[in-house]
């Protein structure tokens, strides 16, 4: 009802005003996670959202960088819940992308992920795409090109999470199949309408072609670090498991890597990086869709410590027409 | 209340007994941020001969296996040091909790077994990420009796305050691993994966 609202927005308000005159990192950042529980969890004050926004984001220009991390939070929280206010909140997006702290920096490509992903659904979806969400759209662009740039960053930490954006941006722009491992809320190029004027399938398969080679290039660099490789591994097994038609280039990525680890490593992570690809390879044997590199991977296998039973234990059960489809195929 | 570090770190074995709880008491005491785990299906405990060990479901609290044991045979739980480290425990915290039931994300955890650093990373590997969150996943294997525990508990002590240290965790992480591996003599298992 009118009193509702009426009572939410003095509410918040109130908060709002405390917010806006604290001078300790921690009570803002109370305060923020306090405006958004209740912008975001009580239906009357959603309304009040677009009223406080703006006064919100502004702590964006904060000094304390868990106070900006808090705004980023809080962006994220918004656009998971209410895409459309995404032409609100994009800028900030943008310039806290610029910071220089590398942990502000981080947490925003991990929410740009969830954002871009929400987004696209946003577009593809609608049934009247705006000039401004289009603006977002190109905006959003902008930043995902950014990302790109970051996988080359000289922090170790911003490379991972370039990696795991890209691996999102991958698995949106590629067509899933039959094979597909299926998660929920799954989204993938055959959901993109062919009819949108500003988005076509095309480009976006043709840039999710490209990323993918870029990721198997970043995966066979020599130089790479153990986080980065592990984290790489995992991005390269998801985008297989999930898009199966790449799976034989990451079949080809893996194995390389066994023969040839980066010389840079040390003895443990040696160990480290030996036991995830195991893990990696036992996963991608359990998948149907492994079934044609199933001679490829069963002797790295075997060579990386698994056990004939471990491997006959990760091996689906086909039926006869289903292994003679396959073997077809 | 307030914390030494931001860190928030879970330690974990397999029964949330032994190795996890001497670790989270000692980090509990340096004022980290730290909860503790354990991975298996049940808590279980040794009992008087091998073929008979003591079973409880995780979330029983440790101060009714205290009464169970102190039961079943006083002396012999006293004698074995079980009543003491229960008696540690159960002023620690509740109940031994099971890692798949947790919804906290952390940004460091431990493990002290390689059967549960699997089992942590298989289980985080399933569930899929949705939120693009890195946490850094550590091995150090221990023993599981008692001065190995806390021969164990003083090793990620001196990793977790070094990881404390770090103005950026990420970037320097792989340096502290092998800094601490070398004075230690240990070799970590570490791994990244995403919530």
């Amino acid at each position: 009802s009118q009193e509702d609202v009426v009572r939410a927005r003095t509410s918040i308000m109130e908060n709002l005003n405390q917010l806006l005159t604290a001078s300790s990192p921690s009570t803002k950042i109370e305060l923020v996670t306090k405006i958004q529980e209740q912008v975001l969890k009580w239906a009357p004050a959603m309304r009040v959202l677009e009223e406080v926004i703006d006064d919100v984001l502004a702590l964006s220009l904060d000094q304390n960088q868990d106070v900006k991390k808090s705004i980023i939070n809080f962006i994220e929280e918004v656009c998971k819940q209410r895409i459309r206010m995404l032409p609100k909140v994009i800028k900030c997006l943008t310039m806290l992308l610029r910071e220089e702290s590398a942990m502000v920096i981080k947490r925003v490509m991990q929410a740009c992920g969830t954002i871009y992903k929400a987004t696209l659904q946003w577009m593809c979806t609608s049934e009247d795409v705006t000039e401004e969400m289009n603006e977002c759209w190109d905006q959003l662009c902008f930043i995902k090109l950014q990302i790109l740039d970051m996988i080359d960053h000289e922090n170790d930490g911003i490379r991972t999470n370039a990696i795991k954006f890209l691996e999102i941006v991958v698995l949106l722009q590629t067509h899933s199949d039959d094979d597909s491992m299926k998660r929920e809320n799954d989204f993938s190029l055959d959901d993109v309408p062919l009819t949108l004027a500003h988005i076509r399938r095309r480009k976006l398969e043709e840039e999710a072609v490209n990323i993918f080679d870029l990721l198997l290039k970043f995966h066979g660099a020599s130089h790479i670090s153990s986080v980065n490789l592990i984290a790489c591994t995992g991005t390269l097994c998801t985008i297989a498991k999930m898009r199966p038609k790449l799976m034989g280039q990451v079949v080809e990525a893996l194995k390389l890597l066994h023969s040839n680890l980066p010389p840079t490593l040390t003895n443990s992570q040696v160990a480290s990086v030996r036991k995830n690809l195991k893990m990696q390879f036992v996963n991608l044997l359990k998948q149907p869709a492994s079934y044609e590199w199933r001679s490829m991977i069963v002797p790295i296998l075997s060579d990386l410590g698994a056990s004939q039973n471990e491997i006959n234990r990760a091996i689906p059960k086909m039926s006869q027409s289903e292994l003679l489809k396959r073997k077809q195929k | 209340m307030s914390y030494i570090s931001n860190l928030s770190i879970a330690v974990i074995c397999s029964s949330n007994m032994n190795r996890s709880m001497e670790a989270h008491h000692f980090l509990n005491k340096k004022n980290f941020k730290v909860r503790s785990f354990g991975t298996g299906d049940k808590v279980k405990l040794p009992g008087t001969a091998i073929d008979k060990p003591n079973v409880y479901e995780f979330g029983v609290p440790y101060s009714d296996i205290y009464e169970d044991l102190s039961r079943k045979d006083k002396a012999y739980y006293t004698q074995n040091g079980l009543l003491h480290m229960l008696d540690r425990n159960r002023r620690l915290k509740l109940a031994p909790e099971r890692f798949q039931n947790c919804e906290e994300k952390f940004d460091v955890i431990i493990t002290c077994e390689e059967r549960v650093y699997d089992q942590v990373v298989d289980f985080l590997e399933t569930k899929g990420n949705v939120s693009n969150i890195p946490v850094h996943l550590i091995n150090i294997d221990i023993i599981d009796n008692h001065d190995e525990a806390v021969k164990g508990a003083f090793i990620i002590s001196d990793l977790v305050t070094q990881l404390a240290k770090a103005s950026d965790l990420d970037n320097e992480i792989d340096e502290i691993l092998s800094l601490v591996e070398d004075h230690t003599e240990k070799n970590f298992l570490h791994c990244i994966m995403f919530y």
